[in-house]
């Protein structure tokens, strides 16, 4: 089964849509460069009208002002942002968690056009680093074996957004799977981060798909994801299906994010 | 061996050329970090051009320098100081113990004049655990009169490698780079 390699005729994502930039860059900025980009490329949405989608509005309690736009918010994830912008605001940081087995090595390699033949599990972390004109954009994937997970929390600092992998065809484990999720959104030092779920395996015969992932995981239940901002995308690590659009709504909504508070 | 004054990242970010000695000791390293596996490659063509590690064939051409691995001299192709992307990765074993804070600073140099610094925190390592790092960025961009000067001096092109715990300079790693004509990097075995 032939499967185009997303990344072989890519190069780097464009890093300026990530920072800070002025309105009308991130307007008219078409993204010239993946492996993080989809070919069929839109403008960057961004500007006043997106700001209090952005944000849930639903949840507005505080009222702060930033630069020239008045936001609102529901407060701690932001000021945390805010602060993490001040202390570095070159480098954006996304981890990638989930059971272990669920694909999260796989999908990060299969996004950097690389091959995905021979993959062990992962007994520490992996790090992409993408570098462009000293800004920085890391991609950190971390083990999910049991023993692992309780080190989970070292990785939290800092992060902007947070990918979990789901095993779209292990349906025994999906009860572990909520039970891991529920417990990281919990964490305080990831209040702010914006939070894909990759349905992955959706190649795989019997997988759940997104929708049915989506109920599974109970992700429009409780207040766990009520103040955050949250998308779920069936995906196949193995085909690449899937990922494009996943990572370009986590870049963007994380870039609509910092350029906000610029 | 004389005790050395402890160095900081900042005493390192602040250097303006290859030092002329170790700043720590071979043994100052108590966390047993072992590096497993070294690789550069241009991101274009995903082409490996060095690589070296336990279990691996070894691409490209390099000498320890002194007998111990602490000093190491590169033989690249010339066309690699004209790549536009460049990615490095890096897989490093962690001892029993947890390692935090773990920071690498790089600082290239031609002779004396500062070319690149990379710093980067790996933050916390898991005991036992095996760890990848690849970095894909822009090569800076080199005009043609130092790229020329490069390829004349060969290993004036030199780098320190330095690796803290908890600021705590635990690894000093030097390196020096001879550019060579295509043809005669192929001989070398550094591109097939």
């Amino acid at each position: 089964m032939p499967h185009r390699s997303l990344g072989s005729t890519r190069k780097l994502i464009d890093l300026r849509m990530v920072f800070p930039a002025p309105v009308d860059m991130f307007r008219s900025v078409r993204r010239r460069f993946a492996p993080f980009v989809s070919p069929l490329v839109t403008p960057v949405r961004g500007g006043e009208e997106d700001v209090e989608g952005a944000l849930g509005c639903d949840v507005l309690k505080a009222n702060q002002k930033i630069g020239n736009i008045s936001i609102t918010t529901s407060g701690m994830g932001l000021l945390s942002i805010l602060k993490k912008v001040k202390e570095k605001e070159k480098e954006v940081r996304i981890l990638i968690l989930g059971l272990d087995n669920a694909g999260k090595t796989t999908i990060l390699r299969k996004f950097c056009g690389e091959s995905i033949d021979t993959i062990e599990p992962t007994l520490g972390f992996n790090i992409k680093t993408l570098e462009h004109k000293n800004y920085q954009l890391n991609v950190w994937d971390v083990g999910g074996q049991k023993t692992i997970r309780a080190y989970w929390r070292n990785y939290f600092e800092r992060t902007d957004g947070v990918i979990w992998v789901v095993d779209s065809a292990d349906q025994v484990r999906l009860e572990t799977c909520r039970g891991e999720l529920c417990a990281l959104l919990d964490q305080e030092k990831l209040a702010g981060a914006s939070l894909l779920i990759f349905a992955n395996k959706q190649d795989v015969r019997g997988a759940l798909d997104a929708d049915e992932i989506e109920e599974a995981l109970g992700l429009r239940e409780g207040t766990s994801f009520l103040n955050r901002h949250w998308s779920i995308r069936g995906c196949s690590a193995v085909t690449g299906e899937g990922l494009m659009e996943g990572m370009d709504w986590i870049i963007e909504d994380i870039a609509k994010r910092i350029f906000m508070l610029s | 061996m004389a005790k050395m004054i402890s160095v900081g990242p900042n005493d390192v970010l602040s250097l303006t050329k290859p030092t002329t000695k170790f700043l720590c000791p071979a043994s100052s390293s108590t966390h047993n970090i072992e590096f497993l596996r070294f690789a550069i490659r241009d991101d274009a063509s995903k082409r490996v051009f060095f690589e070296v590690g336990h279990g691996v064939p070894m691409v490209g051409s390099m000498e320890v320098d002194g007998g111990n691995f602490r000093s190491i001299k590169y033989t690249f192709s010339e066309n690699v100081l004209r790549l536009p992307i460049v990615s490095t990765s890096l897989t490093f074993k962690v001892g029993e113990k947890a390692v935090t804070n773990f920071r690498m600073i790089e600082r290239h140099y031609f002779r004396n004049q500062l070319i690149k610094s990379y710093d980067f925190s790996f933050g916390f390592c898991i005991p036992g655990s095996i760890n990848s790092w690849e970095a894909i960025y822009d090569v800076p961009t080199l005009n043609d009169d130092i790229i020329q000067k490069m390829i004349a001096n060969p290993f004036q092109t030199m780098s320190d490698s330095f690796y803290f715990v908890d600021d705590e300079l635990i690894m000093h790693n030097k390196a020096c780079y001879q550019y060579v004509r295509e043809d005669q990097a192929v001989r070398l075995g550094g591109l097939s």
